[in-house]
């Protein structure tokens, strides 16, 4: 591949980072906190790139005025040396150079979606709350929460706290919370997922939904509910998901950072 | 330098003028054509599966680059302003004592596999001996601070993995270079590999390192798409239920898992993230996976082939690969106590 090929992927590479991480899209991919760096790795490359073909543009300009200079002398010694070095790194031809496309045309043309309901159900049983089992055997007693009529809560702390809380500090409790909808046959979700480092390690956590007329719902329409968690309901059982009653439902827009972390 | 002059020979020969189609017209038939398409090409992808490997690849890639990046600029600044000399001078003489320096020495050395081929080479033209050389090239990539930050970033609530990782490499690293000390012979690795380069003075150190950057980025980065690619597509096609079953069979678990290194071929930086998103596993098989891939994998196989010859890949590939599936178990069995 050419340098000058190179460059305009690292172009495009940089200003796909930059593109992500100035409109905020890049929450659907990796943590919030990850931004600053996205932002100068993806300046570093313009920077990179920029370089090269600065390099390039003068040492064509070298080229051609030792061209002319030397004319029909051996053009070999005419040769500027940076030339030599640049051309010689082409060795291996970094014909991997061109799978940077691949994420370029997946960010400017596709930009694909947060992850969502297929997500969910592709990891099965699985779950953060089931997760959780081998390193919390037993019961613990969970810190107080604090008061109020309406309580907003992170679905993985409810859904945590409802399995694993020896003092039942969820009960009588009117919680709100705010995912996407799930549909698994017959039973609807409120589901979200949490996230470590980036999408690839996505672990669902849900809550089944009920007593609300859900039939309307459809996947991954994210939603507000208010309700109470049925309790004993996070049990091994249900494989530790909780069920929610719902006294009031909202569909809500995609917030602006979809993952719990 | 005849080389030098057959290169500037074959760039005088080729025709400013004529039209000839280069990777550059093929970009941008490649760019034009994926603008025209993209209706077609969000209909087709508008498929959950499909969707979701696309977030997945998307993230993988997006999540690494930063690290990529950090590894690239710290390797072109040795390149450009770290004489491989001075590093022949702080090495022993004899072999056997400058294996494990070597291996420490890649602690301060940080880089990804890709990036630590030229450096080893680098040294070996410099006249260290290829075992020394050896075992810089698989400790550099592992045992590395922004390796063992990202380790410890990705495995917050396991610390002890960042020291199991670290032993396992270095392990592997002095182990699999005395190895070679006592049992390799110089004519396996390719004469054009140990050719000495002119060595870069003053002024152009800059744009060695501005060049060896670009150069290191743009390749390596190519090397980290591919794998961000193979766990999108392993993630969507295999299902968990399946790779779950893993956790019960430690001894497959850890096959499983040193070949996944091996294929999944992913940058030593960005390796730990993948490792801990296969939270069903124990710990020790996901161990074997971050000490083997930094060591052997299929891209490093064609990096070294490349670079060394064929003869040389050939032996060094399966040797580095069983040293660092025993090197991880001992570390394993010494740090995490055990499977885990």
């Amino acid at each position: 591949m050419r340098r000058e090929t190179q460059n305009i992927l690292l172009v495009l590479l940089g200003g796909a980072l930059l593109k992500i991480s100035l409109n905020g899209t890049f929450v659907r991919y990796v943590r919030p906190d990850l931004k600053p760096l996205l932002i100068v790795s993806g300046a570093v490359m313009l920077a990179l790139a920029a370089v090269s073909i600065v390099q390039d543009i003068r040492r064509a300009r070298q080229l051609a005025a030792a061209e002319a200079e030397s004319a029909g002398h051996e053009h070999g010694a005419a040769e500027p040396v940076g030339a030599c070095e640049a051309h010689g790194h082409q060795h291996g031809g970094a014909r991997s150079a061109w799978m940077l496309l691949l994420p370029v045309l997946a960010i400017f043309l596709i930009a694909p979606p947060a992850l969502g309901a297929d997500s969910v159900n592709r990891s099965g049983d699985l779950t953060v709350a089931s997760q959780q089992r081998q390193d919390q055997v037993v019961k613990t007693s969970f810190p107080p929460l604090p008061a109020g009529d309406v309580l907003p809560m992170r679905l993985a702390d409810v859904a945590t706290r409802a399995a694993w809380d020896a003092t039942n500090s969820l009960d009588g409790r009117t919680l709100q919370l705010t995912g996407f909808v799930v549909r698994e046959g017959s039973e609807v979700y409120v589901a979200r997922l949490v996230i470590n480092c980036c999408a690839a390690d996505a672990m669902p956590v849900k809550a089944k939904l009920l007593g609300a007329d859900l039939g309307a719902l459809a996947n991954d329409q994210w939603i507000t509910v208010t309700g109470q968690v049925k309790p004993g309901s996070a049990d091994q059982a249900s494989n530790y998901v909780p069920a929610f009653t719902v006294t009031g439902l909202k569909r809500v827009d995609t917030p602006s950072d979809p993952y719990e972390t | 330098m005849t080389s030098t002059a057959e290169q500037a020979a074959t760039v005088h020969e080729r025709p400013p003028s004529r039209w000839r189609i280069t990777s550059l017209e093929v970009l941008c038939a490649l760019l034009v054509l994926a603008l025209v398409g993209q209706q077609w090409l969000v209909g087709v992808l508008d498929v959950p599966a499909l969707q979701t490997g696309a977030t997945i690849f998307v993230a993988v890639t997006v999540q690494a680059m930063p690290f990529l990046v950090l590894g690239t600029l710290i390797s072109g600044m040795i390149a450009a302003f770290v004489p491989a000399s001075l590093l022949r001078r702080v090495l022993p003489r004899r072999a056997a004592l400058a294996v494990p320096v070597a291996g420490l020495a890649g602690v301060a050395l940080p880089g990804c596999e890709c990036a630590s081929v030229p450096v080893a080479r680098r040294l070996m033209q410099q006249e260290v001996a290829p075992a020394v050389a050896l075992a810089f090239l698989l400790a550099a990539p592992a045992v590395n601070p922004v390796v063992l930050v990202a380790t410890a970033v990705a495995f917050p609530g396991a610390p002890e993995m960042v020291l199991a990782r670290f032993l396992g490499s270095l392990l592997t690293a002095v182990v699999t270079g005395w190895l070679w000390a006592r049992f390799g012979r110089a004519e396996w690795i390719a004469e054009r590999a140990l050719r000495k380069l002119p060595q870069a003075t003053g002024g152009s150190r800059w744009a060695v390192f501005a060049e060896t950057t670009r150069h290191d980025l743009v390749e390596s980065g190519g090397f980290l798409v591919i794998g961000g690619l193979t766990t999108a597509v392993l993630q969507v096609l295999v299902p968990r239920q399946w790779l779950e079953t893993l956790s019960g069979q430690l001894v497959l678990g850890i096959v499983v898992m040193a070949l996944l290194a091996v294929i999944l071929a992913i940058c030593s930086e960005a390796d730990a993230f993948v490792a801990a998103s296969l939270s069903w596993l124990p710990l020790l098989p996901r161990l074997v996976f971050l000490v083997v891939g930094p060591a052997v994998d299929v891209k490093l196989i064609a990096l070294q082939a490349g670079t060394f010859g064929r003869a040389f890949a050939a032996r060094f590939a399966p040797l580095a690969f069983v040293v660092a599936i025993v090197c991880a178990l001992l570390s394993g069995l010494l740090v995490l106590g055990g499977a885990r």
